[in-house]
């Protein structure tokens, strides 16, 4: 697969998802894997679980998609056609500044933030289940809420903080 | 909302790469982002309103895109016009980016080890946190009796039962919204 094919795929697949990770997901498994047999499962699934271990936006697995199928160059193309569609929020919001006066569009813009809001509280119980699977994981967010809340520090730092313990405890605690 | 003119100004470019690149360094996806930018631009600096950044996220939710692309690029041109859009971009993607292509690299003695199972095991956990206290601070608005609550009650119900696509909840709670909360804006009851 070429750059420019690269390119096209990526792309193309995230402006029909939608930007869903989950659908990107199933379409490039079929493209990559099931179809074209370009990358192994074990390689697919791989790029995939680092979307959840490393920080910032969890299409950044794009990239180590992009990266085993054509070096650093691949990575760059990969993250550019996830990162263009962004721009379409520009036409977007100019729009909705002429008409941010308008009742309806007042009441939308209250929808949308409450049915975000929702979104976000889904996302915790989500990450939640797959997260909290024993002690330490529970101890690592209690502590993370507790650097936050409680000594206030700010969110990195309590993120890294509590991080730290957990590690600590994973190789102390037979858990 | 407001007009672009009233940010621009507030941020060199220099400042709002930082401020992105620290975004970039949060785990927990795009909400563990979007608190990060939440601290940095609503409660640190006093930049922009909480509803304000709540409301690009929701519009960026919507958009055929990553959301978090969708608000660097909104954010980024609101505080330095287009190439803050571009220095928004990078700075936010460069930390995962190069996490992302250094594990890849190491993709032969990673994959078959633990290491990915301790980074799991504290993590994502601590990204948890981060995406709890980005999800209250954001909500906080909201948080009051109100039919903007129970809308929002509603949302992640259905979006719990992983039913219903998330851009269609969004979606539906905008024209919903624009039948339903069109009028003078409720008085919190209690």
């Amino acid at each position: 697969m070429n750059l420019f094919q690269i390119f096209v795929v990526i792309s193309t697949y995230n402006l029909l998802a939608f930007g869903n990770g989950s659908a990107v997901l199933a379409l490039l498994q079929h493209r990559l894997v099931t179809d074209t047999g370009i990358l192994n499962l074990n390689q697919f699934l791989y790029a995939y679980a680092l979307g959840r271990v490393t920080p910032g936006q969890n299409n950044l697995w794009l990239a180590s998609i992009g990266y085993m199928l054509h070096g650093w160059l691949g990575a760059l193309v990969a993250m550019i056609s996830i990162q263009f569609p962004g721009y379409l929020v520009l036409p977007v919001l100019k729009g909705y500044e002429r008409v941010r006066n308008v009742r309806a569009v007042q009441g939308a813009i209250r929808g949308l933030t409450a049915a975000s809001v929702g979104l976000m509280f889904a996302v915790v119980v989500n990450i939640g289940r797959e997260a909290l699977t024993g002690l330490v994981p529970w101890i690592v967010l209690l502590s993370t809420l507790a650097l936050v809340f409680l000594a206030r520090r700010g969110l990195l730092t309590g993120m890294v903080g509590a991080t730290a313990l957990g590690l600590v405890l994973k190789f102390i605690l037979p858990i | 909302m407001s007009d672009t003119g009233e940010y621009r100004g507030k941020l060199s470019l220099a400042q709002l790469f930082i401020i992105f690149f620290k975004a970039g360094c949060a785990f927990g996806g795009g909400l563990g982002v979007l608190g990060l930018l939440e601290e940095e631009l609503v409660t640190l600096r006093r930049i922009f309103p909480d509803k304000e950044l709540v409301t690009l996220w929701s519009i960026g939710r919507i958009m055929p895109s990553g959301t978090m692309s969708a608000v660097a690029v909104a954010v980024g041109y609101r505080l330095c016009g287009f190439i803050g859009t571009i220095v928004a971009l990078v700075a936010m993607i460069l930390p995962g980016f190069l996490c992302c292509i250094a594990l890849t690299i190491g993709y032969t003695y990673l994959a078959h080890g633990s290491v990915l199972d301790y980074i799991d095991a504290t993590i994502l956990p601590a990204a948890l946190g981060v995406v709890i206290i980005s999800a209250w601070r954001l909500g906080r608005p909201i948080m009051k009796p109100s039919r903007d609550l129970l809308f929002a009650i509603l949302a992640c119900g259905a979006a719990i039962s992983q039913q219903v696509n998330p851009a269609l909840i969004i979606f539906g709670g905008g024209v919903i919204g624009a039948i339903f909360l069109g009028g003078k804006k409720e008085e919190p009851r209690g």
